[in-house]
């Protein structure tokens, strides 16, 4: 048994490695930060979430926002109170929670990915400071619209509360140039349209840029070809660039939301927190490479078909989504209409609702489920699904979750944790 | 050449926010090169987690710590409260980096015996987990990043840092949230906003604002260095508070159509009187939207 | 010196509320008001430059006058919510009775004239003293959990109306009963209205 303390990921994560003829043959998954949100929540007025929700990760704390402010619209709409979002405030909501997959994209290919695989190789990881400028930029895109970044509260139902001017758009504007700048110069250097027309990755391997760096060096390590899992894909939220869809052997588009079944598996005797999700009883990947796949990108369907689900399908498909984003960000500030209003007051008590509502959003790490549920204006209950759930949560040596999988029968545990790391760990989210 | 100072920052129960707004700090670079981070949740640290609390030769000036105290809540298999009183007198300074680690915050909620690094909420510890090393709080859910890294660069520049009886800067808490507000006119003048999503108005008396009983910078020093909430059109809620989140989100409470809480120190008799004086007036330039013509 | 200025003043504000109760605010003049306190007319205008400056000084008077009593009363904490309201309409009824020209110029002249006051007290400026022991009254009264939480005019329109048109009733010597014996009822009936239904 070998215990492996995975940390710079969100929060921390223990790997415990069964091995069997030097291969890996079975790797709990324990994360050991259960904080209670869901509880904090019980008996506070149904607004609360706004504020409470996005405490649940720093990293992502808008896209629980985002979970919650549906998940409040959908009661409402059950309610029979029409919800009217004005344009202006669906694609401002659609850019900001962009803007944080954005960031989360980078923090994790130069802090979570590049320097464990640099340590792994021996080689020297990229700077990350380059990075990290441009960090505080696409966070100040969401600042610029959202007040602040992390732990803003600006969606709530029926808008969002700013009001931008053509100024501050502009503003968020240039931000966003200088990001698309610093991903052209050091992420993949090539344009942003060319990358998006990009249909193999044979002409990806002969760009410059971290991305290609590090693709070369896995296969030249022969790592490239690691970490397969199921194959199978899950999208549950709604959005502009992304639908809920579910792929296994061909795409599927109907997903219904009330086959998701959230369980604990505990092992070995103790309580992991971290409770696994399927659909249909089955494991899905959740995430960049599932929405990808489901937009029939053709550079990600490409490697997909060639390599699977393996690490560098993976990681390629996380760091295209980049590109994807930037480039739907910077369509839809061009595209907003400011004289619309922001926020239309749905017309409704809060202090005398019941009703549950559900609202799921594509996260960073893929599909974020809030489950809301009133009584007189008072939550009475909350569950909250995050994509580390579906990726990363716990199951058994006979039917492993999606992460467990990937690094079965390897035989390095220093490589498992690289494959891992693959899926974007977020402990915190996990058990929120 | 001044030797840099050794700097070590760990985490209780917390959500990453407060490392992750430090992320935020455009002088990064200058900052690192300023100290020695022996480790950092984010950043590529020269040591392993597990070294850094397990052995004890290893000291530092500043520690910061994120997130609440929670003994049922472990990182590298230690408690927090025990990681926590592993550096007392180890680490010259403590900084409580957010709400959580200096009064207990948001995860204090489920339980009685969560709390910040000298308070829970209001009330200081029965048991102090710290007797020997200075603390300094810096509230904020998070704690804004350039109040965290200038309050570093006075430490490393031994520059006094007056507190007040919370154990937190003065320079930077003795503000009120209010102060620096774009929306300060409209509070002057009782032009109230009338509903979320408007540049105009003020967001004290339906939108629930704390800015006036909150004590912060938020509005001196810009979030993201573009913005803050109450610019932006949300209510500030008064996430620095000790007693945050304990506070009415989205509304504010009324009795009789009066402000059941009213601007720090300020006497409600004075309050009433001012407001109902300058809601009298009608004053055209703030009724009106800002780009209207 | 500036003591005495001040108290003069008020000397002439309570003359003038007289004289304005007697024959009225448009009828009585400068010169009149000047002879009753035996003082030349150009001495008049060194303590207030017109008659709508006047005017407004006494109903700023007036607004204090009615706020320090009400103010005792607010800042009297072993009275219950219903017996401060017994106070406030005692105080208020017992002005009505001793100072009849206090009231008189409220109800007569400031309410009824709005024009004088339009420049110099816009809304309830001049009364502002006033207004606020009102709102410390209902602030604490719903803090406590006694009166109902509701709009703030609803509730100053229901007891000041109330008082005034009792005022206005006797002043005009239609009630037949002295109008403090109204006091205990009108109390029952304030206190009925505001209350909150939902206590313990």
């Amino acid at each position: 048994m070998i215990k492996r303390l995975i940390e710079q990921i969100e929060g921390e994560a223990i790997l415990t490695f069964e091995t069997k003829e030097e291969r890996i043959t079975d790797v709990t998954i324990d994360f050991p930060h259960f904080r209670g949100i869901e509880s904090i929540l019980q008996g506070r007025p149904a607004r609360d979430a706004l504020v409470i929700s996005p405490r649940v990760c720093g990293i992502c704390s808008h896209s629980h926002l985002m979970a919650s402010v549906r998940a409040l619209e959908d009661l409402l709409h059950h309610h029979g109170v029409h919800i009217a979002l004005s344009d202006k405030a669906k694609t401002i909501r659609e850019i900001t929670l962009y803007c944080e997959l954005i960031q989360n994209h980078l923090k994790w290919f130069y802090l979570t990915l590049a320097p464990k695989l640099a340590k792994l190789t021996q080689t020297e990881p990229p700077a990350y400071l380059a990075m990290h400028r441009a960090v505080t930029q696409i966070t100040g895109v969401i600042a610029t619209f959202a007040g602040q970044w992390p732990h803003t509260s600006y969606a709530i139902p029926g808008g969002i509360a700013s009001d931008p001017t053509p100024l501050e758009v502009m503003q968020a504007d240039t931000l966003l140039c200088s990001v698309i700048d610093f991903f052209e110069e050091r992420m993949i250097q090539e344009s942003l349209e060319s990358i998006l027309a990009l249909t193999h990755d044979e002409k990806l391997f002969t760009l410059g840029g971290d991305l290609p760096d590090m693709l070369r060096l896995l296969e030249r390590e022969g790592l490239d070809k690691l970490g397969q899992s199921y194959g199978r894909f899950i999208v549950l939220g709604s959005h502009s660039l992304f639908s809920p869809a579910k792929l296994s052997t061909e795409i599927s588009h109907s997903v219904d939301f009330n086959h998701v079944t959230e369980k604990t598996t505990p092992r070995y005797g103790q309580e992991t927190f971290a409770k696994n999700v399927r659909f249909n009883g089955e494991f899905y990947e959740t995430g960049p490479l599932a929405r990808a796949l489901v937009r029939q990108e053709p550079l990600i369907h490409q490697m997909f078909q060639s390599n699977r689900d393996t690490i560098s399908t993976r990681i390629t498909a996380r760091v295209y989504e980049i590109a994807l984003l930037l480039h739907a960000c910077r369509q839809r500030i061009a595209s907003l209409d400011l004289n619309e209003p922001s926020y239309i007051e749905p017309e409704c008590s809060w202090q005398t609702l019941s009703g549950q509502g559900v609202g799921i959003v594509e996260a960073p790490r893929g599909s974020l489920i809030h489950t809301i549920t009133l009584e007189h204006g008072t939550i009475q209950a909350s569950q909250i699904i995050t994509p580390t759930q579906w990726n990363l949560g716990n199951a058994t040596p006979q039917e492993p979750g999606v992460a467990q999988k990937a690094m079965l029968g390897l035989s390095d545990t220093e490589v498992a944790e690289f494959v891992f790391r693959t899926f974007d760990i977020c402990s915190i989210c996990t058990t929120h | 050449m001044m030797t840099k100072p050794k700097v070590i920052w760990l985490q209780g129960a917390s959500c990453n926010g407060n490392s992750h707004a430090f992320f935020n700090y455009p002088y990064l670079k200058t900052l690192l090169q300023a100290f020695d981070f022996l480790y950092h949740p984010l950043l590529p640290s020269p040591l392993p987690l597990a070294s850094i609390v397990n052995d004890y030769s290893i000291t530092c000036d500043i520690l910061i710590f994120e997130g609440s105290v929670d003994a049922k809540f472990n990182r590298a298999g230690l408690s927090s409260d025990t990681l926590l009183q592993r550096f007392d007198g180890r680490a010259k300074t403590i900084i409580a980096a957010g709400t959580c680690a200096s009064f207990g915050g948001i995860f204090s909620e489920n339980d009685q015996n969560t709390s910040g690094i000298l308070y829970r909420h209001e009330q200081p510890l029965n048991k102090p987990l710290i007797s020997q090393s200075d603390v300094i709080n810096l509230p904020g859910c998070p704690v804004h990043p350039h109040n965290l890294a200038t309050i570093l660069l006075a430490l490393k520049a031994n520059q006094p840092i007056p507190l007040d009886t919370m154990h937190r800067p003065k320079e930077i808490y003795a503000h009120t949230v209010h102060q620096g507000c774009s929306r300060s006119e409209y509070f002057e003048w009782k032009v109230d906003a009338k509903s979320f999503g408007h540049k105009e108005g003020c967001l004290f008396y339906e939108q629930g604002c704390r800015a006036p009983m909150t004590h912060g910078n938020c509005n001196l020093v810009l979030w993201n260095e573009v913005n803050s909430k109450p610019r932006a059109g949300i209510p500030c809620f008064g996430c620095t508070d000790p007693k945050f989140p304990n506070f009415s989100f989205f509304h504010t409470p009324k009795n009789m159509s009066i402000p059941a809480e009213i601007p720090l120190d300020v006497s409600k008799r004075a309050y009433l009187t001012i407001s109902g004086i300058a809601k009298t007036f009608s004053i055209p330039r703030l009724k009106k939207r800002l780009l209207d013509d | 010196m500036r003591r005495s200025k001040e108290s003069k003043k008020i000397d002439i504000i309570k003359t003038a509320l007289r004289l304005f109760s007697k024959r009225g605010f448009y009828t009585t003049t400068i010169p009149e008001i000047a002879k009753a306190m035996s003082m030349s007319a150009g001495n008049f205008y060194n303590y207030f430059s017109s008659k709508e400056k006047l005017a407004e000084e006494i109903i700023r008077y007036i607004s204090e006058y009615l706020a320090t009593k009400i103010r005792t009363i607010n800042e009297s904490p072993h009275l219950s919510t219903k017996e401060k309201i017994r106070e406030i309409v005692h105080i208020y009824f017992q002005i009505a009775i001793e100072e009849p020209e206090m009231l008189d110029f409220f109800l007569r002249i400031y309410l009824s004239n709005r024009e004088i006051y339009k420049e110099r007290c816009q809304g309830i400026t001049c009364i502002m003293a006033f207004v606020t022991e009102l709102m410390i009254f209902f602030d604490d009264g719903v803090q406590k959990g006694d009166l109902r939480n509701q709009n703030f005019f609803s509730a100053f329109g229901l007891f000041m109306g109330y008082l005034g048109g009792m005022v206005f009733l006797n002043g005009e010597a239609i009630l037949p009963e002295p109008l403090e014996s109204y006091e205990e009822s009108i109390t029952e009936n304030i206190y009925r209205a505001l209350k909150n239904d939902d206590q313990a």
